[in-house]
């Protein structure tokens, strides 16, 4: 090869590297028209690198806060409170009203998700109390998460405020049954029971049931409340002069009437049960005598 | 080339005084190699995780077989005193050992639910006998454990944890000795004892 | 003592003019810059004209700090593509671009675990050009590796270690350790799944070190502690950053004066044996520095520089950056760098302390000497036929381990595992993620039946064909301690929910792929049976297929 080839050559080369990393350059985003838009490299890395977050801190929650707090963060009576809308809508906002928090509502999640709460929930009093306290989960107070797997799941919750919280919409016509014992229920189908139970379907009032956060079909399996695993075979005989299906009812509807003995966990401090009251008032009469014809299935 | 290659003399005082100063030199650099050794290797405070913790007498700390076992959050360990019927339950073995505290599965703290008389792990459910054997739950194996050392009153070592992988008594438990309630417990979390598999609850009492 | 009369500024001015004066004046500049070059004299380098007498273009090599490292003039036999395929040369280009990038890339980045996988996630996202600086730093690093393995391979096929150059070879194969020492400890610092997994499996063979002992000291030497964490990380750093860098230089400067000092090798065939005339060049064979080989190692480095940055600049390539380290969680299938899959393979075959410690050693052993055990005088192919035999066995064995190295090979994980990994794997986008994310469909698609998926989701439906085939190409029977274990009529279903964002406006969907076959056990987290792996995917994500 000649020198004039070769440099020849290396003036390609070179032009060619001067251009792409020109392109490079312009691509990346330092433009005000990009930051602006959002369309250079290093914005839209930001935005992928946010939602990853997310992903990551909604594996977390599926994993670990959905057995408290449910799917869509609406909350468990009796388990967890509400995050997706309550939080937004109603605690934090009473927080900043109070002046006894000054952070914000971002400190305020990954402080609780990191350290927990020492004892029951602040706001255990008015949501009719919680069986259990939030457990620590950030790795500084010996629970098992990184501080930026706390963050991303920070992220995860603050992305339900991002797009305004879906509430499910009680239709007009919906009914509670309510702490009622004495209305007639009508014919149960228990294969909608079931549905309910497993959280396939909603209640008419568009909220799903909760059972299953604390009542195992397993045998002997505690995760809350006792197991329901051939409930309809003992609840003849758990009251006397009750039968299984208003046994049933009224557990459901009352529950402190008859705690089953055997486990101090199921009562709570003030000796009523620790299932939460007030479920009657998601149910239908209809929802409610649907989910008795499944649990009586239970044998 | 031939009086090149052979010296000419006898060694003279000069050259004998060079290669004692070159000996010092090399025993010098020798010293400073050791030093930066000695640096670089790092230690652990008596008690920090990592290292080596004296958790007190047998007879002070040692829970009584087959009861709960005891927590020492800051060395993550749970000191057990695995009775006959744990040891029928779960490995066979009696003894004392020391377990890592973190759940093999993804790392959280299980705890010792006195009700269930078995470790159970908050987030996913992993349950373990006394022992540290696996008997449930989505962990891939038994618990694992720290070596354990036991020490006379003098400092002797009286017995410790085997912890050669591939010996049959790879982590076995400590048997206790007699009259040894004067001995302390050290425990060694920089000696971590990973069993590998899970040795199912073989059934029992 | 008197002071000579000397020609003030003033005095050239009225001698030559004032133009005159400055030419003459930035004509002596510029010859104490280039160290003897005059303005005319640079111009007849540029111009190709015939060099003057005496050669003034000889002064940078013997008074100028930089040039002095290079010989005035190569034997022409030595400037071509052949013998050296440029192999040392390249490898220094790369060695120079990983210094500069790696200086850049230290002014955002910490050694500490929780700060450094932030600090790559900055340097990606906010840094103009961090991207690309990064890219070209892994590009480089793994460039250099194989470019030393090429030199070693070229030195030994032109028998260019034989006397007097023995040395020479034994520092060359301390630089290919130090490269790979470089390229590993780098390798730790994005503080990722991959680097921390892989530096892991790696840092174990430190501790196979016979007796146990001395394995455990040489562990907590490299890692700082019992397991890689924060000592570690600062340890691989500062052992990346100075200690091995330095390193290199000084043997850069002994390999390259040993080189210059012995001249380059010539061809085999151009000398007899026993015979070295490298530095016998005679005048008509002589190619000056100055201008031709300056202008063929700029030719070299444009070339290189250019098949980095283009491939970057259209996207062919990024630096894989995988999750934060998590101590808790090893990923399926995890492996140590490439360069290291020859030892993987043979730590399948037995022993960690012989397959992993003592076999190593020996090669490298054998490696450094292999010059002084060499006894067979020729440099030429013919005469060599049994060391040329070797290194094509070694090449051939090497390249048999390294296979043996890869995840596929005699590693048996249970179907269900292996569909779950290919589909959506913890660490990689997959082909699921890399969906377009308005074609993830709400509801369940079975594999069963590929063609229910709707036209308008083609992208969806290719993969769940691409994971039928998959499930069809996976072992219908594996052994389990000896015993068969069956996984008949297998198929996976994909069930895709809206997670977050209204059912028209999908912020984040939950995708769960659940494979099924006969005789499947509950799942113990889910109380259902079938093997299940969750995900969830944002609309933001942005996982392209290339270069992750």
């Amino acid at each position: 090869m000649s020198m004039t080839t070769k440099i020849t050559l290396g003036i390609v080369l070179f032009m060619i590297i001067f251009v792409a990393t020109g392109l490079v350059l312009l691509n990346e985003g330092v433009l005000d028209s990009q930051a602006r838009d959002g369309t250079g490299r290093m914005q839209i890395e930001t935005r992928a690198q946010k939602a990853r977050s997310i992903e990551a801190g909604a594996l977390i929650f599926y994993s670990n806060c959905r057995s408290c707090h449910a799917d869509n963060g609406e909350g468990i009576p009796g388990k967890g409170p509400s995050l997706n809308p309550d939080l937004f809508t109603k605690h934090f906002p009473a927080l900043q009203a109070a002046k006894t928090f000054n952070g914000t509502l971002h400190d305020f999640i990954k402080l609780t998700v990191a350290a927990g709460r020492p004892d029951q929930s602040t706001y255990a009093d008015s949501l009719g109390g919680f069986v259990n306290p939030m457990p620590t989960w950030s790795q500084q107070f010996g629970g098992p998460y990184r501080d930026d797997q706390v963050e991303d799941v920070v992220n995860f919750v603050l992305n339900w405020q991002a797009q305004a919280a879906i509430s499910p919409t009680v239709p007009s016509n919906f009914k509670a049954i309510g702490s009622d014992l004495a209305t007639a229920l009508p014919t149960g189908d228990a294969a909608r029971g079931a549905d309910l139970f497993a959280q396939k379907v909603r209640f008419k009032d568009n909220n799903p049931a909760h059972c299953k956060a604390c009542h195992s079909l397993q045998t002997d399996t505690v995760i809350v409340g006792p197991s329901l695993a051939g409930l309809a075979a003992r609840a003849d005989s758990r009251e006397p002069g009750k039968a299984a299906a208003d046994y049933i009812r009224e557990s459901i509807q009352n529950p402190s009437a008859f705690i089953v003995p055997g486990n101090a966990n199921f009562v709570g401090a003030n000796g009523k049960s620790n299932m939460p009251e007030g479920l009657g008032n998601n149910m239908s009469a209809q929802d409610l005598a649907d989910l008795i014809a499944y649990l009586l299935t239970l044998k | 080339m031939a009086d090149q290659a052979t010296p000419a003399r006898g060694i003279t005082r000069r050259e004998f005084l060079n290669y004692v100063a070159l000996a010092s030199m090399a025993l010098f650099t020798a010293e400073v190699g050791g030093a930066i050794l000695a640096f670089s290797l790092p230690r652990f405070r008596e008690g920090e995780f990592g290292g080596t913790k004296s958790i007190g007498t047998i007879g002070d700390r040692l829970p009584p077989a087959d009861s709960a076992p005891v927590a020492y959050a800051d060395i993550k360990t749970w000191i057990v005193n695995i009775g006959p019927e744990a040891a029928s339950k779960g490995g066979g073995k009696q003894g004392l050992v020391a377990l890592y505290k973190v759940c093999v599965h993804l790392g959280c703290l299980y705890a010792w639910v006195d009700s269930n008389q078995r470790f159970e792990c908050p987030c996913h459910g992993s349950k373990y006998q006394l022992d540290g054997t696996y008997l449930e739950g989505p962990a891939p194996r038994d618990l694992d454990r720290f070596a354990v050392i036991i020490k006379d009153d003098q400092g002797t070592t009286i017995a410790q944890t085997v912890t050669i992988s591939g010996d049959p008594n790879y982590g076995a438990p400590i048997q206790i000795p007699d009259n040894a309630s004067n001995y302390t417990i050290v425990v060694d979390t920089g000696n971590k004892i990973d069993l590998g598999k899970r040795h199912y609850y073989t059934g029992g009492a | 003592m008197r002071l000579e009369p000397f020609a003030t500024l003033n005095d050239m001015r009225k001698q030559y003019g004032i133009r005159k004066t400055i030419l003459i004046k930035v004509d002596e500049s510029v010859e104490r810059f280039t160290a003897g070059l005059r303005i005319n004299d640079v111009r007849g380098v540029l111009r190709g004209d015939p060099p003057a007498k005496p050669n003034p273009r000889v002064k940078p090599h013997t008074e100028g700090a930089w040039f002095h490292i290079w010989p005035t003039f190569y034997h022409e036999a030595v400037t071509k593509f052949y013998p050296t395929f440029k192999l040392g040369m390249i490898t220094t280009i790369f060695f120079i671009i990983e210094i500069i990038t790696g200086l850049f890339l230290m002014l955002y980045y910490t050694p500490a675990p929780g700060i450094s996988y932030d600090n790559m996630l900055r340097i990606l996202s906010t840094v103009p050009l961090g991207q690309f600086v990064r890219d070209i730093h892994r590009l480089a690093a793994e460039g250099m590796v194989i470019a030393v393995w090429l030199h070693m391979g070229r030195t030994f096929l032109t028998g260019s270690y034989k006397k007097p150059r023995q040395f020479t070879w034994a520092t060359g194969v301390i630089l290919l350790l130090l490269t790979i020492a470089l390229s590993y400890t780098g390798y730790l610092l994005p503080w990722d799944q991959l680097a921390y997994w892989a530096v892991t499996i790696g840092a174990s063979m430190a501790d196979a070190f016979p007796p146990p002992e001395v394995g455990k000291a040489i562990g907590l030497l490299l890692k700082g502690a019992p397991d890689l964490g924060a000592g570690g990380l600062l340890r691989f750093y500062l052992l990346h950053v100075f200690a091995l860098p330095l390193i290199a230089i000084i043997f850069v400067f002994v390999h390259y004066y040993k080189v210059i000092r012995h001249g380059h090798s010539l061809p085999p065939g151009l000398e007899n044996i026993g015979e070295d005339n490298a530095r016998k060049v005679p005048p008509d064979r002589r190619v000056p520095f100055l201008p031709d080989i300056l202008t063929n190692e700029l030719l070299w480095f444009g070339l290189i520089m250019a098949a980095m940055i283009v491939p970057i600049a259209l996207n062919l390539y990024h630096a894989p950056l995988e999750h934060a380290a998590n101590s808790q969680s090893t990923p399926l299938h995890t492996v140590a760098p490439w360069y290291f899959l020859f030892v993987q393979g043979w730590l399948k075959l037995g022993d960690k302390t012989f397959w992993g410690v003592i076999f190593p050693t020996i090669l490298i052993g054998l490696l450094l000497f292999w010059p002084y055990i060499d006894y067979n005088p020729s440099r030429r192919y013919g005469d060599r036929k049994i060391a040329l035999m070797a290194m094509m066995v070694t090449i051939g064995l090497l390249v048999v381990s390294s296979y043996m190295g890869t995840p596929g090979f005699s590693v048996v994980t249970a179907p269900q595992l292996e569909v779950g990994f290919h589909a959506l794997p913890p660490e990689q986008p997959g082909p699921i993620r890399s969906i377009a994310f308005d074609q993830l469909l709400v509801g369940t698609w079975s594999t069963q039946d590929p063609s229910a998926v709707p036209g308008n989701a083609l992208e969806l439906q290719a993969v769940m064909r691409e994971i039928k085939s998959e499930i069809d190409s996976l072992p219908k029977t594996i052994l389990v301690n000896n015993q068969p274990v069956n996984y008949f009529n297998m198929y996976a279903e994909l069930t895709i929910e809206v997670a977050q964002g209204t059912p028209d406006n999908p912020t984040l969907k939950h995708i769960v792929l659940a494979v099924h076959w006969d005789g499947e056990p509950i799942d113990l987290v889910r109380n259902q049976p079938g093997y299940f792996t969750d995900t969830f995917v944002h609309k933001d994500s942005k996982y392209t297929a290339s270069g992750e």
